[in-house]
């Protein structure tokens, strides 16, 4: 019977999580080599596999947030379905070392994500100059540095690491902190002046999915 | 900041994309997005590239010039051919499954 992997956790998670998933389906505990996965069972996979429905993202993060506010989890990408329980006895059999290390390197951890965008498009160089041209784009990219390291300062300690990624028109920053540093971050960064003609989103905290070494199997 | 620091879902990014397109009514317009997205993916890399090697002085100016027109040509090509495809700048893009997106979004 088809299965619908949420994520994984220590083995020692709590016995209390959200009993309703995706489509409405049970939400079940399943543990295998020292973890605890939390799956979703159903004779098909049409619920999770029908024309990307919000909805069904949605109850999916339900599920992931409910669990993340008390325990470390790794999250899986929706929707990884696996064709039974033998394939998830299988996958885990083989993944259960990398995500033991990533849980205990990675279990006091949370990532909080700064969206920092440009109110208006980025221009594009018009000019016939090729050298004008690199140069204004130069430009463009040096001011997109000056605002994360302002960002950086301004969070100073709380944070453990920086993750920054470019955007056509931003940069997204995701930090890396402990659990009880957050409320620290946040005050950190009410005080921090936003440049004009640029606005900023935050969100989180979320398991820290932008940290994780890209698995090379 | 505009607003708070609350747990949002990126739903977008979570969403299945849809994939290729390739039946024989738009054959075209999904081959030419998987080319597109590749050609906008090598000029974003030649591009940092190019900045990259202007900063740390090992270009020449001639070669700066001609590689800033070439990558600016490469740009106005690239949205010349999209625009004949009807494809837009968010549609030159490759859902890669579990590593994400093939640029930024």
């Amino acid at each position: 019977m088809p299965v619908l992997v949420y994520c994984v956790a220590e083995a020692s998670a709590p016995l209390n999580w959200p009993r309703t998933g995706v489509g409405g389906l049970p939400v079940y505990r399943v543990e295998h080599s020292g973890l605890a996965v939390f799956v979703s069972r159903d004779s098909t996979s049409d619920v999770w596999t029908r024309p990307a429905g919000r909805e069904s993202v949605l109850e999916f993060h339900q599920v992931l947030r409910q669990l993340f506010q008390s325990v470390s989890i790794l999250p899986f990408r929706f929707p990884t379905i696996l064709s039974g329980d033998r394939e998830l006895a299988a996958h885990l059999e083989s993944a259960s070392q990398r995500y033991k290390h990533l849980l205990e390197k990675y279990g006091t951890s949370v990532q909080l994500e700064v969206l920092v965008s440009a109110l208006e498009k980025p221009r594009t160089p018009r000019t016939e100059s090729g050298t004008e041209y690199l140069r204004t784009r130069k430009n463009q990219r040096n001011e997109w540095n000056e605002i994360v390291a302002g960002l950086e300062a301004v969070a100073g300690s709380a944070v453990i690491e920086w993750r920054v990624r470019s955007l056509p028109k931003g940069v997204r920053c995701f930090a890396r902190l402990e659990r009880d540093s957050v409320e620290q971050f946040n005050a950190a960064i009410k005080t921090w002046k936003l440049p004009a003609g640029c606005v900023a989103r935050g969100s989180g905290p979320w398991p820290v999915t932008e940290f994780f070494p890209l698995d090379q199997s | 900041m505009q607003e708070s620091l609350e747990p949002k879902p990126e739903l977008e990014a979570s969403l299945p994309q849809s994939r290729i397109d390739c039946t024989p009514d738009n054959i075209e317009q999904g081959l030419a997005k998987l080319v597109l997205s590749l050609m906008e993916l090598l000029r974003q890399l030649l591009e940092r590239q190019a900045i990259r090697r202007m900063e740390g002085g090992s270009l020449t100016d001639q070669q700066i010039e001609d590689m800033g027109q070439a990558l600016m040509k490469l740009e106005a090509k690239i949205h010349e051919l999209a625009d004949h495809f009807s494809l837009s700048p968010a549609d030159l893009n490759l859902d890669l499954g579990p590593i994400g997106h093939l640029l930024e979004k």
